[in-house]
């Protein structure tokens, strides 16, 4: 990972002598791709919507913290996994799943094929809509740690040294988790087209 | 085929790992030249790399999802409760601090200041969220009433999202198509949400709402060219 950008830590170092413009600019700079990190490990909007508002919480309490060892970046990917995951573990364990979510059943022959695309019409759009569901729920089955691995590669487009900084690990660990991840995805969808 | 050469064949085989890190560009060049040695010989292993490529190429197609409108108030207004309230552990630090200055046998005495003193920061915390309860309202009120930026909602507010693939602006209290000109955006044709046409669209993108949800419209090009404004 690039070393960590200058900026990082003046943001750092204003908010931590009180300007709130600092804290102001990384919400700004970071709220998407919380959002979306947030959406991808819970499976749900709202859910996700609330999980963002704690994470964003944990950066404002913990920001003064940040040293610059890492990335800004890195530092809250950091703590939007082990925030989500501490989470959802313990709602697991209050609510604990009946049985796995079914996948809705469509007529194509390969419903993946229809994920979003800017240039398709609404019509197509709302197709892709179904897709999107067909893979959530089989990321959702996904054990958290695959589903970390996964989402960070294949959906947030980082590397297995990144990822690796991410979650704490080691990178063998990270090429071990995406593949099993990956393995169990394209079992899943071979089942729900068959 | 020599027994160097079956080993790595087995070993590139039955070891899943090796075949994603190929597909990710992860792999140093001799594994990378034992992957593609073994997949020109293994079929099996042929399919079992496109069905790892098909699940990383569909997953690097999902769509980028706009957080709802709303959470930048949200944060604003907790971040707004941290800002003015010490957070527990550092005042009970305070308190035991003060306590370890105090000589042995007044101990027992810091011990019941230190719980009075708990008891004391739940009763002020309960203070604290009425207060912010109210300051909450305000900061909404103030919003809707067109106060300047330095509000921290005004701060927190994103001015961009991507919703169904396609990029809007926030101007205003209207999120409109990022491609779209100004003057042609304002000449938009006006639907309500309840408008079959205007339902058409949500229907069929149903994420739009959530930017209708905290705003007084969406400027957007329909599926034939025409420039629209959906309204709340």
């Amino acid at each position: 990972m690039a070393a960590p950008a200058v900026s990082d830590r003046a943001l750092a170092e204003r908010h931590r002598i009180g300007d709130p413009e600092a804290f102001a600019e990384i919400y700004r700079a970071y709220e998407e791709m919380v959002f979306n990190l947030a959406l991808r490990l819970a499976g749900d909007r709202e859910r996700a919507a609330d999980l963002s508002q704690e994470i964003f919480l944990r950066i404002y309490r913990h920001l003064d913290g940040f040293r610059g060892r890492s990335s800004l970046k890195t530092w809250i990917y950091r703590v939007a996994v082990n925030h989500c995951r501490s989470r959802l573990r313990r709602r697991a364990l209050v609510f604990e799943r009946l049985a796995p979510r079914r996948s809705p059943g469509l007529e194509d022959e390969d419903p993946l094929e229809n994920l979003a695309d800017p240039r398709r019409s609404p019509e197509e759009r709302a197709l892709a809509g179904d897709a999107e569901r067909v893979l959530q729920a089989a990321l959702d089955e996904l054990p958290a740690a695959f589903r970390e691995a996964v989402v960070l590669r294949d959906v947030e487009d980082l590397s297995y040294e990144e990822i690796a900084e991410v979650l704490g690990v080691r990178i063998g660990t990270v090429r071990s988790r995406i593949a099993r991840g990956r393995r169990r995805l394209a079992e899943r969808l071979r089942e729900s087209e068959s | 085929m020599s027994g160097a050469s079956y080993a790595i064949h087995r070993r590139v085989h039955e070891d899943w790992d090796l075949l994603s890190a190929f597909l990710d560009g992860e792999l140093a060049a001799d594994e990378r030249r034992a992957v593609e040695e073994h997949l020109g010989a293994c079929a099996g292993c042929r399919a079992e790399l496109d069905g790892l490529r098909r699940v990383a190429s569909h997953l690097r197609r999902l769509e980028r999802a706009a957080p709802p409108p709303v959470l930048a108030d949200r944060v604003a207004r907790r971040v707004a409760v941290d800002a003015r309230r010490p957070g527990l552990l550092t005042r009970l630090e305070a308190v035991l601090r003060r306590m370890r200055l105090e000589s042995p046998t007044l101990v027992t005495f810091g011990v019941v200041v230190a719980l009075a003193a708990i008891a004391a920061l739940f009763v002020s915390g309960v203070e604290d969220s009425d207060r912010v309860r109210r300051e909450g309202a305000e900061l909404v009120q103030g919003s809707a009433a067109g106060s300047g930026p330095s509000t921290p909602r005004e701060r927190l507010r994103v001015t961009t999202a991507v919703v169904h693939g396609r990029t809007f602006t926030r101007v205003g209290s209207i999120w409109r198509e990022a491609h779209l000109d100004p003057d042609a955006a304002a000449a938009a044709r006006r639907l309500p949400m309840d408008d079959p046409e205007a339902r058409a669209l949500l229907d069929a993108a149903p994420r739009l709402r959530d930017l209708l949800a905290g705003s007084e419209g969406v400027v957007l090009e329909d599926g034939a060219g025409r420039i629209v404004r959906i309204e709340p």
